[in-house]
């Protein structure tokens, strides 16, 4: 893979983190409506952001994949950094989290979003849910662009 | 014009809608509620000023992202760990949590709209330092809570001269 190329995977990665990021957000706020949550609409937040936390995902495995390989080999561009090893721990860790914290928003979502209005222990969860998808989407979006 | 012209003028046009957004919010806010009741066309120039706002805060962080990213594929990577661009971040946080909490009515809306204006301010400021010499994170920190303070004081002091009572 060209260095033009794995620069375009590392920025489309950060992007989708982003996204995700930014619509778990807005599931948040939605969510914190007290007024008038509308359920279509954070159906369509959370499944956009798990949609985005599945590709930024996707992307980093290549990403890693290609920096492993072309590590091991010796070809490439790329100088290995002191640092790596520790994205590469954190990075590992958190992308399944972000992966499943999306799922669970989506599916309570799905089952509970119309009833929010009434229901506030499913809004509390949908909060939460949402509020570390965010955090831990934005951390993984500053990793993904600090990562060599 | 150059590609990283062009993300510093989005980048700028961002914080600009950003910051004229909460200056507007905070206008319309004391305005609208002076008679004791916001109508609803009131209620609609602070939705669209909103919408203003979160459109400038949408704008700077997909271009601040772009601006990173630049300057991680240009070999700047030292930008990346000034602590003026982390003391925005932090801001920035901060800012989204706030937005969160008041829609919960979980802050009160004159400590909320204190923090929103304030922290506009201090993102557009350490902005206007990232191009100069580097601060410590710590003493930008300070400074922002000590403009938070003195902010939110004489935000509180011109809706009293304005005779305007909210709850803290």
């Amino acid at each position: 893979m060209t260095t033009d190329l794995l620069f375009g995977f590392v920025a489309l990665h950060a992007y989708s983190a982003l996204a995700a990021g930014t619509f778990f957000y807005m599931s948040m706020l939605e969510a914190a409506n007290l007024h008038r949550t509308r359920a279509k609409r954070l159906n369509s937040y959370a499944f956009l952001a798990l949609l985005f936390s599945v590709l930024a995902w996707g992307l980093k495995l290549t990403i890693l994949r290609e920096y492993f390989q072309e590590a091991a080999s010796g070809a490439g561009d790329f100088v290995p950094s002191s640092t790596v090893p520790l994205f590469e721990v954190l990075q590992t860790y958190i992308f399944p989290v972000v992966v499943l914290l999306a799922i669970m928003l989506f599916m309570v979502v799905w089952r509970e979003g119309h009833t929010i209005q009434e229901n506030s222990s499913a809004r509390y969860i949908i909060l939460w849910t949402s509020f570390f998808g965010f955090a831990l989407s934005a951390v993984l979006m500053f990793l993904g662009v600090l990562i060599p | 014009m150059d590609t990283l012209t062009l993300l510093l003028v989005v980048h700028v046009l961002g914080g600009v809608l950003g910051v004229g957004g909460a200056t507007f919010i905070e206008i319309i806010f004391n305005k609208s509620i002076r008679d004791g009741v916001m109508d609803p066309t009131e209620l609609g120039f602070m939705r669209m000023t909103a919408t203003v706002l979160r459109t400038g805060l949408l704008i700077s962080v997909f271009s601040g992202l772009a601006l990173m990213l630049w300057f991680r594929f240009d070999g700047q990577v030292f930008r990346l760990y000034d602590p003026v661009l982390w003391a925005k971040f932090t801001i920035l946080f901060v800012l989204m949590i706030n937005g969160v909490l008041l829609q919960l009515h979980k802050v009160p809306i004159a400590v909320g709209s204190a923090i929103s204006f304030v922290s506009w301010y201090s993102v557009f400021i350490f902005g206007l330092l990232a191009s100069g010499p580097s601060h410590p994170y710590v003493a930008l920190m300070l400074w922002y809570g000590a403009a938070l303070v003195v902010g939110g004081c004489v935000l509180e002091g011109i809706r009293r001269m304005l005779g305007i009572r909210l709850k803290l």
